[in-house]
């Protein structure tokens, strides 16, 4: 098993430091579908920021995280941060975001992307997005075509 | 600091214009690339919007690019997306955006479609 910890201001110069520090973890246990993980990293990562900045605006200090956890069957991603996150958040609807709105797609890519998606909101105001994705071993895939076929 | 780059280039051709996009379309290069594409002026005729370069684009970059392409396309102007990269195909048909902008691997195949004068499966307005 292999912990990676990150921890830096929640700020649009992080972005290319996330970025790189998961790729490089996830090119480092060689993960199959690193591209689509990666991807879904960077939309939580920029929503985290975006929070972040309309919450304290430009010049804050806060500080966001992001951990990522992988063993050989499955890669968990946590992204924190102090922006309060969602006022319902079990109740949010990704599937129907307005799609030809600027905003709002990015959860969409990522539920598509990730096996699952979950959603921590704390008292203090932390708010945590988790993210699992499970290696598809040759057998589930099979096991998907097969039931694709049968339908 | 901005370790992320972008350029948009574009040839204005006697039946169609082509939008070249190279580099990070993302949350770090979005005012550039917003900034770039207002300057756009329309064209004539048809638009072969072309991603090959891409490297990366994320939901602000998606978002602002088919905003870009919903407000040139219409009855009599066609647009073609010219893209390889599989997860960027894939992003497009997340989207469905796939049944109103036709997407293609070539110019060839885009010239192509323009010259037949494709019919997309939904227009603009039933999407």
């Amino acid at each position: 098993m292999l912990k990676v910890n990150i921890q830096c201001l929640a700020h649009e110069d992080s972005i290319f430091y996330i970025n790189e520090l998961c790729r490089n973890t996830l090119e480092l246990i060689q993960f199959p579908e690193e591209r689509k993980v990666l991807y879904a990293i960077h939309e939580v990562v920029i929503n985290s920021i975006e929070a972040t900045e309309k919450r304290y605006g430009k010049n804050h200090k806060q500080s966001m995280t992001v951990a990522i956890k992988t063993c050989k069957e499955e890669v968990e991603v946590i992204v924190g941060d102090a922006a309060g996150g969602f006022e319902e958040c079990d109740n949010k609807d990704f599937s129907t975001s307005d799609l030809f709105s600027e905003r709002g797609r990015g959860f969409l890519f990522i539920k598509h992307f990730m096996d699952e998606v979950l959603f921590e909101n704390k008292e203090d105001g932390l708010f945590y997005v988790i993210l699992k994705k499970r290696l598809q071993t040759e057998e589930k895939a099979n096991e998907q075509l097969s039931c694709r076929n049968c339908n | 600091m901005n370790n992320y780059h972008v350029e948009i280039a574009i040839d204005h051709l006697e039946t169609h214009s082509k939008l070249f996009f190279k580099g990070y379309l993302i949350y770090n290069t979005i005012t550039k690339v917003k900034k770039i594409l207002q300057s756009v002026e329309n064209g004539v005729g048809h638009y072969i919007l072309d991603m090959n370069e891409v490297i990366h684009i994320d939901s602000t970059g998606f978002g602002a690019f088919v905003n870009f392409a919903k407000d040139l396309i219409d009855e009599a102007t066609k647009i073609v997306i010219v893209v390889k990269d599989p997860l960027i195909r894939e992003l497009f048909e997340i989207s469905q955006f796939h049944l109103i902008f036709p997407i293609v691997e070539t110019h060839q195949e885009a010239l192509q479609l323009l010259n037949e004068g494709y019919q997309p499966p939904l227009s603009i307005h039933e999407y």
